[in-house]
């Protein structure tokens, strides 16, 4: 196996995973999406709300706002200690106490005040609701890790997908070296190569295997394969976690889960 | 009736930008160039903001003149 970062940022990250099986890519890939746990508001205690946006609309919306999470402080509140009730180790509690006094207010995530200082909105600008002078809101909201599975608010991709490697192959015998193919391919991912002039994949994150340009390719000296042991992953945060972290932690887990395979054949076969 | 808060179809948070993309359309930009420029790339994300229609203005309009909903003090 090897790995190989296309390219990285916070919020996202592109990288190539070669020399392993579809379904290992595809474990990671379901991993990532349904069993990595993040923060989200799971349980709102309405006091009071005079504004237009009803209560349940209100706390879906809450729900909705990704959280940053730090995955070493805080428990699944069904592995905690507390045994799930609620205590700071599996538990932020977020208060938001707005009022417009005479004119229309914008309520924002940033109207939130947390009990942890690090478990805050991604960002300040979520308009959660508008308020007429006069209305006011008055609410508790307690946010918990949860996995993707139990709902999309847990879930800590957004896009989160594997394309198999592709591989240009060209016969430098029959090609012309026309460009044909060059013009033929929709995504700009083939070029002329400055000494040969041979075509080659100049881009195989555009790549997306449609074979134009062996279509295109009247002396047939041009051939497009998927490398079927070879991915890109491209895995988008929603910014509760890092990218690399997301990833990490889906190989941490899938690891889990074979160690538990594994323990489990020991007590059967014994 | 408000902007949501992400994509219906991926999941992306989106709401947070909102109100950049509604001030700078308004002042005359592309609303395509305002998208690529506040990083919306999918076009599953990039409808949710063409296609928004937001109606809570009207609604504030109504709440002021009925004196909003009648919830007890609390």
């Amino acid at each position: 196996m090897e790995v190989e970062i296309v390219e990285s940022s916070d919020i996202s990250v592109r990288f190539m995973l070669r020399d392993v099986d579809v379904a290992f890519a595809n474990a990671l890939r379901r991993i990532m999406i349904s069993e990595v746990p993040i923060m989200a508001i799971n349980e709102v205690v309405i006091l009071n709300n005079t504004s237009p946006i009803y209560d349940e609309v209100l706390a879906h919306r809450l729900s909705l706002i990704p959280l940053k999470t730090d995955l070493d402080r805080f428990n699944l509140p069904e592995k905690c200690s507390c045994g799930g009730v609620g205590c700071p180790k599996c538990q932020v509690t977020f208060v938001l106490d707005v009022k417009a006094e005479n004119t229309s207010k914008t309520v924002y995530s940033g109207d939130l005040s947390s009990s942890d200082p690090y478990v805050t909105p991604i960002s300040d600008r979520f308009p959660i609701a508008k308020l007429a002078s006069g209305q006011a809101i008055l609410l508790e909201a307690y946010a918990r890790l949860g996995r993707g599975r139990d709902g999309a608010k847990w879930q800590p991709v957004s896009a989160c997908a594997y394309k198999y490697l592709p591989v240009l192959t060209v016969n430098s015998e029959a090609c012309a070296h026309c460009g044909e193919c060059v013009e033929a391919c929709p995504r700009g991912a083939i070029a002329l190569d400055d000494d040969s002039s041979l075509p080659y994949l100049k881009d195989i994150v555009k790549c997306n295997l449609c074979k134009a340009c062996v279509e295109a390719c009247e002396l047939g000296a041009l051939g497009l394969q998927a490398d079927e042991r070879s991915f890109i992953f491209y895995v988008e945060s929603t910014g509760s976690l890092p990218a690399y972290r997301i990833v990490e932690k889906a190989a941490e887990i899938l690891a889990e889960k074979c160690d538990g395979l594994i323990e489990e054949l020991r007590g059967v076969l014994k | 009736m408000m902007v949501p808060i992400r994509c219906f179809t991926c999941g992306a948070p989106i709401g947070d930008k909102y109100e950049e993309f509604l001030k700078r359309v308004r002042k005359g930009e592309d609303p395509g160039k305002v998208l690529d420029d506040l990083g919306i790339k999918r076009y599953c994300c990039r409808r949710m903001f063409l296609s928004h229609v937001e109606l809570i203005d009207d609604v504030i309009k109504l709440s002021e003149l009925y004196g909003g909903r009648k919830v007890k003090e609390g």
